[in-house]
């Protein structure tokens, strides 16, 4: 129990410390950028005049020295204020809770998706090793490990959407449809193709490590005890193999947290899907700090917790792992 | 629930259109009519889907820049506005006169105008919405604005401290807005008096525009538009797979060919050329501390030759794919251009005449020209990210050889360019609908402050003629003087006189769609290509018998 407290509040800690040192590396880094925000703001517009270019800075407090900046935002969100959007002149938190609904949805069926397909072919694989079968799944899995996201995204929508017509082409609503009238079929039907696309991202990687490791279980001497009893493969994967084969798969889908993020900023870009992706290169491309970091904190904590979780899973799966907490 | 009787409504019309096209085939004269009369019914079409751009610019709001970009007369009126032919019509105002010391502009008002919930716009919307814009401060310079009166509920005063012409510039852009519906959550619900209102906006993804049915106007024949916010290659897969009817095109997609569409090109005054410095080094410093002058293109016979040696339709050729004009103004084709400042450009011989008889001549044989041990060379700094100046630069400098200048190539951002572009030339960009812009880049008054005049012109016969235009108590009258300001027959703003700019193209604004969408007369566009087309959507119409040649 006290190993337990220890292991939180060691782990919160590492997790506040992170945030900060996160928080500080994006703002330094926006401020070495070469992106001028006002004039990503105004569109490179050459008319603005010295007081209207005042105003905004004063405006936006780019007028105060940087290290203030930073203070004035930490203080805000110790208040619990994330900041205003420069870019979209609404709050920060609002924008976020607007997109966050619609990329966890994109990113939770993904996930799910991934993690279930890359699980049991990867079963089927080390069950079929050698075969044609297991040949086949591995080739996929190199082959997705070597394709890049949004390409996949790219041809996905030049073959569902443009020549066959089944899918529409991107945002996330039927177009020109009052909001009341869209149903959850449409919003289904507009999610399929962006899900599809981030799922491909992380089915290698499970696939391979769940192989490998099966593999292992099977040559196993519990494994051969339990075929010398006459257990069946199928019983032999249930009572023998699933649990033991379930850790790295689990570990390594959660920690996947971070790449999931990263690739659905692709695939939103590509189906033109407002999720946090495709607000966040916005953000970073107009040179939007509030937004920017408001969205990196979130990832990050995410992230965290993906981690997180990968670990305290282990050990409630694998109790061999719980000295280690 | 209603999901469900949409679906068994469109199993019934699919079975309906079975059935037609099989009663059609067993006979063969009826089928004819019936599909006939069909297509008919099909093809007068009151609903669009167009693609412009990513996201609507100014977001509905003039606090966010709403109306810069020539959108306001979608969802708004104007006290003013521009015809095609750019010349100011009355909108909100029917008419208005300008005092003979050019300080006060009185308006005459219409008293039928309603917003998009019926009630009427008035005096006090127009006060409104200026004073607002100018205590704002940010997006609008009304810095000359001294007060505004209403006079009786009819006419409205507008005081200001100093004389200025180029008021019809905010006076066509800036919107009037509802005094009592007015906060800092107007774009989410603007209310406006314009041919459309805005029904939704998905963020990120689409706005849905209704026909007004308070217009005072004629009525648009399109109820309903709808916008999606796609970038460029997204939105040519929309068009690839049917879903919208236009969308706007970069010059690099612009051969793409798609059935029962066709390209439409629309000139601009966009322009593109290169600011080069007036002044020698050692000129002095800005009110920000930059450097001004540059010992080369001070020399007026640098900046001459380029003017009329660099071959400008081979730059539209090769940068643009031919999807642009050539330029010789900041103004070319605005009713304040003077027409004389077009020139036979790619006269190379001449140029190098000018250059040699202003004692610039190649004496080592390196192929650069030298005067007084300088060489003829200078540094060309250009937006590295905007890839069709970057193009444009490298033209330009390859040309240059020609002419034996050398232009050094430095790729860069806004804000180191901010700090070099007094010493060193530029790559810049201009056109508005309206002669402000011409004016504070030519002022010496205005020169080093932000980006205007950063060639430091001076020459007291243009301001002069500058000065008595923005005076003028008439638009006639200020580009009466606004023309001779470029050219008066011995000196001038432009490429016959001082030569400060070499203006090099305007960009054709390009966009695809249905050969049947007709999108009227359209004015000359300006900077900013994505909504320009937009600006008359209420005048859209559907030519059914139009075909794609």
């Amino acid at each position: 129990m006290v190993k337990g407290i220890q292991y939180f509040t060691r782990k919160f800690i590492r997790g506040i410390t992170l945030l900060i040192g996160l928080s500080i590396l994006t703002f330094v880094m926006m401020q070495c950028s070469p992106i001028d925000p006002i004039s990503a703001y105004v569109g490179g517009d050459t008319s603005l005049t010295l007081e209207q270019r005042q105003a905004i800075e004063a405006y936006w407090g780019l007028d105060r020295p940087p290290i203030e900046q930073y203070m004035t935002w930490l203080v805000n969100l110790l208040k619990g204020d994330f900041g205003i959007s420069k870019v979209h002149g609404q709050p920060v938190i609002t924008i976020i809770k607007e997109k966050a609904l619609a990329s966890a949805a994109l990113m939770g069926i993904s996930w799910l998706l991934s993690g279930l397909i890359g699980f049991i072919l990867g079963v089927i694989g080390a069950v079929q090793k050698g075969r044609l079968i297991d040949r086949m799944i591995k080739w996929i899995a190199y082959v997705q490990a070597s394709i890049p996201t949004f390409w996949m995204g790219l041809v996905l929508l030049i073959i569902f959407s443009v020549w066959l017509r089944w899918f529409p082409i991107g945002i996330s609503v039927p177009i020109g449809v009052a909001s009341e009238d869209v149903t959850l079929l449409d919003r289904i039907r507009h999610l399929i193709l962006p899900a599809i696309t981030l799922s491909i991202l992380g089915i290698g990687n499970v696939i391979l490590h769940t192989r490998e490791k099966m593999i292992d279980v099977l040559n196993s001497e519990y494994v051969i005890f339990a075929k010398a009893r006459g257990e069946n493969m199928w019983q032999i994967i249930k009572n023998h193999g699933l649990r033991n084969v379930a850790l790295p798969a689990i570990t390594l889908h959660f920690a996947y947290f971070g790449e999931l993020f990263g690739g659905s900023v692709l695939a939103e870009q590509v189906f033109s899907y407002p999720g946090l992706g495709s607000t966040l290169t916005d953000a970073g491309l107009k040179g939007d700090l509030p937004l920017l970091m408001g969205i990196v904190l979130i990832s990050a904590v995410f992230v965290f917790a993906g981690n997180m979780l990968a670990d305290l899973l282990n050990a409630m799966i694998n109790p061999r792992l719980k000295e280690g907490l | 629930m209603q999901g469900n009787i949409k679906k068994i409504l469109s199993v019934f019309c699919f079975v309906i259109m079975i059935t037609a096209v099989l009663a059609g085939c067993s006979g063969p004269e009826q089928a004819e009519t019936t599909t006939d009369s069909q297509q008919k019914v099909a093809e007068i079409k009151d609903e669009l889907i167009l693609c412009m751009g990513t996201r609507p610019p100014g977001e509905f709001d003039p606090r966010k820049r709403w109306g810069l970009y020539s959108q306001s007369q979608i969802l708004h009126d104007t006290l003013l506005t521009r015809n095609a032919e750019l010349e100011v019509i009355g909108d909100f105002a029917k008419s208005y006169q300008v005092s003979d010391d050019a300080l006060t502009w009185t308006f005459h008002l219409r008293d039928d105008y309603k917003f998009s919930n019926g009630e009427p716009v008035t005096a006090e919307d127009v006060k409104f919405s200026y004073q607002m814009l100018k205590e704002d401060g940010k997006h609008w310079d009304l810095t000359f604005l001294d007060r505004i009166e209403i006079k009786d509920p009819q006419t409205i005063l507008f005081h200001l401290t100093e004389p200025r012409s180029t008021f019809v510039a905010q006076l066509t852009e800036i919107v009037i807005l509802p005094k009592n519906h007015y906060d800092d959550n107007y774009a989410e619900n603007p209310i406006g008096s314009g041919p459309y209102k805005l029904v939704q906006w998905d963020k990120g993804q689409q706005a849905i525009f209704v026909v007004n049915p308070y217009y005072a106007g004629k009525k648009p024949h399109f109820k309903k538009f709808t916008l999606l916010f796609l970038d460029e290659n997204a939105a040519l897969a929309a068009a690839k797979n049917g879903t919208v009817d236009m969308i706007y095109v970069l010059p690099e997609f612009a051969d793409e060919k798609i059935p029962g569409w066709k390209l439409g090109s629309y000139e601009s005054n966009d322009v593109r050329g290169i600011s080069l410095p007036t002044h020698k080094s050692g000129y002095g410093t800005t009110p920000e501390g930059f450097v001004i002058g540059n010992d080369v293109t001070s020399d007026l016979a640098i900046r001459q030759a380029l003017y009329i040696g660099l071959d400008r339709q081979a730059i539209v050729d090769t940068v643009l794919n031919g999807h642009g004009k050539k330029a010789y103004s900041l103004v070319d084709k605005m009713p304040w251009w003077n027409e004389e400042t077009v020139i036979a450009d790619n006269q190379v011989e001449k140029a190098v005449t000018i250059l040699a008889e202003a004692g610039w001549k190649d004496r080592d044989g390196d192929g650069i020209r030298e005067k007084n041990g300088l060489k003829a060379e200078f540094n060309l700094y250009h937006a590295s990210a905007d890839v069709i100046r970057t193009n444009i630069s490298i033209v330009v400098a390859e040309q240059a050889k020609k002419l034996g200048i050398r232009i050094n190539l430095i790729g860069s951002n806004w804000d180191e360019i901010k700090t070099k572009m007094h010493s060193n030339a530029v790559l810049f960009a201009g056109g508005r609908h309206h002669p402000h812009q011409y004016y504070y880049m030519h002022h010496p008054d205005l020169a080093g402050i932000a980006y205007c005049n950063i060639v430091y012109m001076d020459n007291p016969t243009v301001t002069g003629y500058l000065n008595k235009a923005m005076y003028a108590s008439t638009q006639e009258e200020a580009n009466k003087y606004w023309k001779l300001s470029q050219w008066d027959g011995k000196t001038g703003s432009s490429g016959l006189g001082d030569a400060p700019f070499v203006w090099l193209l305007r960009l054709d604004h390009l966009y695809a769609g249905d050969a049947r969408i007709n999108v009227g007369k359209q004015p000359i566009h300006t900077h900013g290509h994505e909504w320009s087309l937009l600006a008359n959507v209420g005048e859209w119409t559907w030519d059914a018998d139009a075909v794609n040649k």
